[in-house]
């Protein structure tokens, strides 16, 4: 939480969430977007409905925050940015995803580019 | 004497909590034999039952002579706990352990915990006689059925032969709970826990129920049986009963006689049972479903010819879906228990295991699905001991893990070798991940089917088809 906090607004939205190895998941096949989830480690099954589901799918370790607000907001257009920062805090807080770096890793790409070009 | 009975916290939000039955019947029992007896069940009590520290200060209260503690599953860390600070606060107080898990490791956890005695096996007698010793009246080296510490080491006296005429036990006095009403099972179905026997003649070799009581199924008469629930519709207001038996359905003589007296006295109570796949028969299924039974508990545990050969319990997948089948058709609720993670698992085992528990949950049967875990006194435990590994996530295959306190969970993690949900079994062909994997894809399975019937119960209820 405190993390989260002291972070820069603008590095946040480029961070990548990215399901943890230990949930076991599966989106079924319902009228709305559904998925149910297992984290082994607590014991504690998830059922997420509708944009959380979304959420939860576009969570892919691929996507930036930023990058998934504009798909909610696409196809959901009423939820706002800061409730799919709080769902994602929320996932966060329960063990179930983990966020990485981008800038950071961003810059380490850059830099090793920088140093083959040197070489 | 005054003697206290203490029921460890095991989990404490069941929504279907019925009162402990054991503790109940020795507690009946003993009244019976001119005790003062006074039950505290720590599960009603989750801020007081998660700390040794508050349960010990709770228990000093009723400045008991004895006091008893039920011991199974993974309750022994708590009791160990308990029973080390609770004779540093009073010294003279008996601690006397009993229950499955005790019975099978009773020296170990003599010596862990401060405890004076350990009761093995069918507590009532043994555990009446013992109060004998402390009021002077027997000598403890007559008591059979103990475990207890001299000076010169630990010693076990002889196994006590079970009760043979199960009627000669009391009616169960469940006002020996400060409130019933505490307990939802209770509170909102009017439902008790009830034995009508004890005892079963199969050899499975991953069960302790022969070991515990005896492999000869010892019956209550059905006229007692019948005057036994007669007493809990007028005492209790009893409306439905859970009838624990492991084998139920043995005798069918006695069931069908059990059921015509239902029928005859106007006993309209709901009804379940726990038994065998290869024990009901369409005609007996009837016979219970007009006497009021409203489920059947089947122990299926595994659908693959090999592990059913190492368990001792073999039918064709095919058998179990025509009982299952028998038992919804008569309507009445079927639910089966699976077991994952044998020695001998496969991933093709367990794959077939999962898809049977999918096939079953679309069709609305219940699944209880558990990870083996290596239980005392059990053959398999015995057979199989360096099998034995640490299990990778033990909130997951037993769910009332994931319910505990956290500061009740470190004191389960402390005696890490006390609690049988914290290992399985290794098997050779599947690796503990890979298996745990499977268990989890199983479980969502189970809900993602339960979501569809829910949906289509909806849509049919949408469309006036039901």
């Amino acid at each position: 939480m405190l993390k989260w906090r002291r972070k820069d607004r603008l590095s946040l939205l480029e961070d990548i969430p990215k399901i943890k190895g230990r949930v076991v998941w599966r989106s079924i096949e319902e009228d709305k977007p559904t998925v149910i989830a297992l984290d082994m480690e607590s014991g504690f099954l998830y059922t997420f409905q509708d944009a959380s589901a979304r959420i939860w799918q576009l969570c892919d370790g691929e996507r930036t925050i930023s990058q998934i607000i504009n798909v909610i907001q696409q196809e959901f257009p009423r939820i706002s940015q800061k409730d799919v920062i709080k769902f994602i805090n929320e996932l966060k807080e329960d063990g179930l995803i983990e966020l990485h770096d981008n800038m950071r890793r961003q810059k380490k790409i850059l830099a090793s580019s920088f140093k083959i070009n040197l070489l | 004497m005054k003697v206290l009975l203490v029921n460890p916290l095991f989990d404490p939000d069941d929504p279907d909590a019925v009162p402990p039955l054991g503790i109940a019947a020795l507690a009946s029992f003993m009244q019976t034999k001119g005790h003062e007896v006074r039950i505290l069940d720590l599960n009603l009590q989750n801020r007081i039952g998660a700390s040794v520290e508050s349960s010990v200060s709770k228990s000093l209260m009723y400045e008991a002579d004895v006091v008893g503690l039920t011991c199974w599953g993974n309750l022994t860390p708590f009791i160990i706990e308990f029973c080390r600070l609770f004779k540093s606060r009073r010294p003279e107080t008996k601690l006397v352990i009993g229950g499955e898990y005790a019975s099978f490791r009773a020296e170990s956890i003599l010596k862990e915990s401060k405890g004076d005695f350990i009761v093995r096996g069918e507590g009532e007698e043994t555990f009446s006689h013992l109060l004998h010793v402390f009021e002077g009246k027997e000598n403890v080296g007559q008591v059979k059925g103990i475990t207890y510490k001299e000076p010169d080491g630990i010693l076990h006296l002889s196994d006590r032969r079970p009760l043979m005429n199960m009627d000669d036990l009391p009616f169960v006095k469940w006002d020996l709970f400060d409130d019933l009403e505490q307990y939802r099972g209770y509170r909102d179905f009017r439902r008790l826990p009830f034995q009508a026997s004890r005892g079963c003649p199969f050899k499975c070799i991953f069960c302790s129920v022969q070991r515990t009581w005896g492999e000869i199924q010892r019956k209550k008469s059905p006229k007692r049986i019948i005057d036994e629930i007669k007493y809990y519709i007028n005492e209790f207001g009893l409306e439905q009963l859970c009838i624990y038996d492991d084998t139920f359905t043995l005798d069918k003589n006695w069931i069908t006689e059990i059921c015509s007296l239902m029928l005859k006295e106007k006993i309209s109570i709901k009804w379940n049972i726990l038994t065998r796949v290869d024990l009901v028969g369409k005609d007996l299924l009837k016979t219970m479903k007009n006497a009021g039974c409203v489920g059947i508990f089947f122990g299926v545990e595994s659908v693959s010819p090999q592990v059913q050969e190492l368990i001792g319990k073999v039918y064709t997948e095919e058998f179990i879906k025509k009982k299952v089948a028998e038992t919804v058709a008569e309507g009445m609720l079927a639910q089966v228990s699976v077991i994952f993670g044998w020695p001998v698992d496969t991933p093709r085992t367990v794959d077939r295991l999962s898809r049977f528990c999918q096939k079953m949950a679309r069709v609305g049967v219940g699944i209880h699905q558990h990870m083996l875990f290596p239980l005392p006194g059990t053959k398999l435990t015995e057979e199989y001991s360096s099998s034995i590994i640490p299990n990778p996530y033990p909130k997951m295959t037993q769910p009332s893990l994931a319910k505990l306190p956290p500061e009740y969970y470190s004191i389960l993690e402390r005696h890490k070798e006390y609690v049988p949900d914290f290992w399985m079994f290794k098997s050779e062909d599947i690796d503990p991940q890979e298996l745990s994997r499977i268990f989890a894809e199983t479980k969502i399975s189970i809900v993602e089917e339960n979501i569809h019937r829910a949906a289509k119960v909806t849509t049919y209820q949408r469309l006036g088809l039901i």
